[in-house]
């Protein structure tokens, strides 16, 4: 029942996406509402996907697996954009949002999918710690997917304003500027919820008698998730130092760091979830 | 009557090629007139000079022969020293009907790179008043321009092209201004030039809530006269520099003709800035004010010229062709009016003539006959006097019909003249 459920909101997430695509072949007013109609449904059926597996396993649905918690980060990416879509409702430059979320929101819904959906028993121990820290990275990950978005998009205008170019009927993007504030406020929210996630994983790994024994800093997720956050900490150190007037070095740097941490993360997932490479940690 | 427009403009020449041929002042605009005067007697020229656009209108209502194409564009090439190869192939001309059509669709805006912009119509009332200053217009160039600022009004009125995005200001400032900067209300604007390019500008981007105005002008009185308008303050040219780094937008409308400023001290000055913010540069100047090459100083500098607005404004013609189409019926039958009322205006002396040499006829001979016939009541006198009007007019009937369906196809020179011989007209003969 619950993979149909899971079908559901992908197929509803796609549909808002191809609607979305459609209006870049033949721009309608319509095309943009059914769209984020079709999306409104398909987080319906998100939520009671979720609310379902948390009734099943007893847990929130962030203590259950990595399998769940990927969906809770697709369900903040669709949520925060919803409510923003009703926010900036049809200001020019704001309707195109839903061509860079979805297919993210799909990719999400697709990992979380090919990963295992076992509660973990490890969850019910030190629950508190544990929330704290599936919280913190949710939170931390919706950031990241959604600065990477950004910085695409920041990318993507200042080049066709470098470049003069007009951009297509049914296609727009917000202003340079508001990018940057964004893109700025993501790092600023991701960063803090990463690491908070990542001292609070180790911390636990550590303090555990279970835990000591699985954790390893030879772990591939381990290792790939602390070579991303070196990064962040860079980006975050300079961000804060730095004044106005660097837009697109951040910009490129938030894609490259936040790129890597999206390949990294769901990567590394995947294939462990694949092919069994060992970890414990997710 | 002869009519001729030579002219290159925004869709057969780019800006690197307008740039060279512009009229940029009006010590340029008056030695201009006085070789075209002294090289094309007797002909009535009005140039047309805009940042879209170089127009030569030439008339006469003789039977003079006006320049053609290759004459014009050789006078062009020695004022402006640019050799012809590098413009030969960019100019066109349109004569007679053509001619009359191509000025009206041009003050009605539809030739306009922003369709329905407000600005050619003055730009033309200020050509024609430049032209008539220097003695350069008559009686055709004076009723042609006169009846193309009646049917851009009319087009104005009767038509939705003034609707929306109608000033190149508009077009720069919604498509790019708008897609770097989410508000104005905070941001510094350094307007360069104080002409009526430069206030359109200013009016625009008022209403978008710029608040910091600085003008700097070469004439330092005008550039003050138009930041206490609009609340601003004026500096003196020389003096644009030491602001560019406060400077978030930068309109530049100057008529220089040259660059007012090197990519090398452009750079130097980006890299004086404390912070390197963001600087939109709207360089609307012909020839440009801004070397392209300046764009590529860092990755905040964005520099647009006019040619860059073009493809905005393709799209914006594109969704208004059907005023269009209404716009350009409007021009087609004010056009042909316009010519119909000039041949008929060029026939009406001699028609005039020729009607009052026969009822003076009718009125002197019927005089005589009424000396002869002493009783003859009032009653019949009117009723002799109307036969014989009815007869002279039924007689003129014929050759005035003839006379006004010739100068339909243009002023029939021969059958005036034959007219004229015919009937003895221009001479005393009602003996």
């Amino acid at each position: 029942m619950q993979q149909t459920h899971l079908i559901c909101f992908l197929a509803s997430y796609f549909l808002a996406f191809v609607l979305e695509l459609s209006r870049l072949w033949r721009a309608k007013p319509w095309q943009h509402i059914a769209a984020v109609l079709v999306t409104a449904a398909g987080l319906v059926a998100h939520t009671w996907y979720l609310l379902g597996r948390s009734f099943q396993s007893q847990l929130p649905p962030l203590l259950s697996s990595s399998h769940d918690w990927l969906l809770v980060s697709g369900w903040l990416v669709v949520a925060i954009y919803l409510v923003y879509s009703l926010k900036v409702g049809k200001r020019e430059g704001y309707n195109s949002f839903g061509l860079f979320v979805l297919p993210v929101v799909l990719l999400l819904v697709v990992a979380a999918a090919l990963l295992d959906d076992a509660p973990s028993k490890a969850a019910q121990a030190e629950r508190f710690w544990t929330m704290l820290h599936a919280g913190s990275l949710s939170i931390g990950i919706t950031g990241v997917f959604i600065g990477f978005l950004i910085s695409l998009m920041y990318l993507l205008q200042h080049r066709r304003l470098k470049m003069k170019m007009n951009l297509r009927p049914g296609f727009s993007l917000p202003p340079l500027a508001t990018l940057a504030r964004f893109n700025y406020w993501a790092v600023m929210v991701s960063f803090p919820m990463l690491t908070i996630g990542l001292i609070t994983g180790v911390g636990m790994a550590i303090s555990s008698p279970t835990g000591k024994a699985i954790f390893s800093w030879k772990d591939p997720i381990v290792i790939g998730f602390c070579v991303v956050w070196v990064a962040m900490f860079i980006l975050f150190l300079w961000l804060a130092r730095k004044k106005t007037g660097h837009g697109r070095q951040v910009a490129m740097l938030t894609a490259w760091a936040f790129g890597f941490l999206i390949v990294t993360l769901l990567g590394l997932q995947v294939l462990v979830s694949l092919i069994g490479i060992q970890s414990h940690n997710g | 009557m002869k009519l001729r427009v030579v002219y290159c403009n925004h869709e057969t020449a780019n800006l690197d090629v307008r740039e060279r041929l512009a009229f940029s002042s009006e010590e340029r605009f008056g030695c201009a007139y006085e070789q075209l005067q002294k090289k094309f007697p007797g002909i009535e020229v009005v140039i047309v000079s805009t940042c879209n656009r170089i127009e030569i209108y030439f008339g006469t209502e003789q039977r003079n022969n006006l320049p053609g194409q290759d004459e014009v564009a050789r006078f062009i090439s020695e004022f402006h020293n640019v050799p012809l190869d590098d413009f030969i192939n960019e100019i066109r001309h349109e004569t007679e009907l053509e001619a009359v059509q191509h000025l009206f669709r041009v003050a009605c805006s539809l030739d306009s790179m922003v369709l329905g912009e407000a600005q050619i119509v003055s730009q033309i009332k200020s050509a024609y008043q430049r032209a008539a200053d220097c003695d350069a217009v008559g009686p055709l160039t004076h009723h042609l321009f006169q009846s193309a600022m009646s049917i851009a009004g009319r087009v104005r009125t009767e038509t939705k092209l003034s609707e929306g995005r109608i000033s190149i200001a508009s077009v720069a400032v919604g498509e790019f201004g708008k897609s770097i900067f989410e508000r104005f209300d905070n941001k510094s604007v350094l307007i360069l030039g104080a002409g009526e390019m430069a206030e359109e500008t200013l009016r625009y981007l008022k209403d978008e809530g710029v608040q910091k105005i600085t003008v700097a002008n070469r004439n330092f009185q005008r550039g003050e006269q138009l930041a206490s308008k609009w609340g601003g303050q004026a500096i003196r040219f020389d003096q644009w520099e030491s602001h560019l780094s406060q400077a978030d937008v930068i309109v530049s409308t100057t008529g220089a003709t040259e660059p007012i400023i090197s990519v090398q001290r452009f750079r130097e000055l980006r890299q004086q800035c404390p912070i390197q913010r963001t600087l939109f540069i709207l360089d609307l100047g012909a020839p440009r004010d801004f070397s392209p090459e300046i764009a590529a100083v860092d990755d905040n500098v964005f520099l647009y010229d006019i040619d860059d607005l073009e493809q905005t404004c393709n799209r914006n013609r594109q969704a208004r062709k059907k005023e269009m189409l209404k716009a350009n019926k409007l021009v087609r039958a004010a056009s042909d009016q316009f010519l119909h009322e000039f041949y008929h205006r060029q026939t009406s002396p001699v028609i005039q003539e020729l009607r009052e040499t026969w009822h003076e006829i009718g009125r002197s001979e019927l005089s005589r006959l009424f000396k002869k016939l002493d009783d003859v009541s009032e009653q019949d006198k009117q009723q002799i006097e109307q036969t014989i009007n009815r007869i002279v007019n039924k007689l003129l009937h014929p050759p005035l019909e003839t006379i006004k369906h010739q100068s339909k196809e243009g002023t029939p020179h021969s059958l005036l003249k034959t007219v004229k011989e015919l009937f003895r007209l221009g001479e005393d003969s009602r003996e």
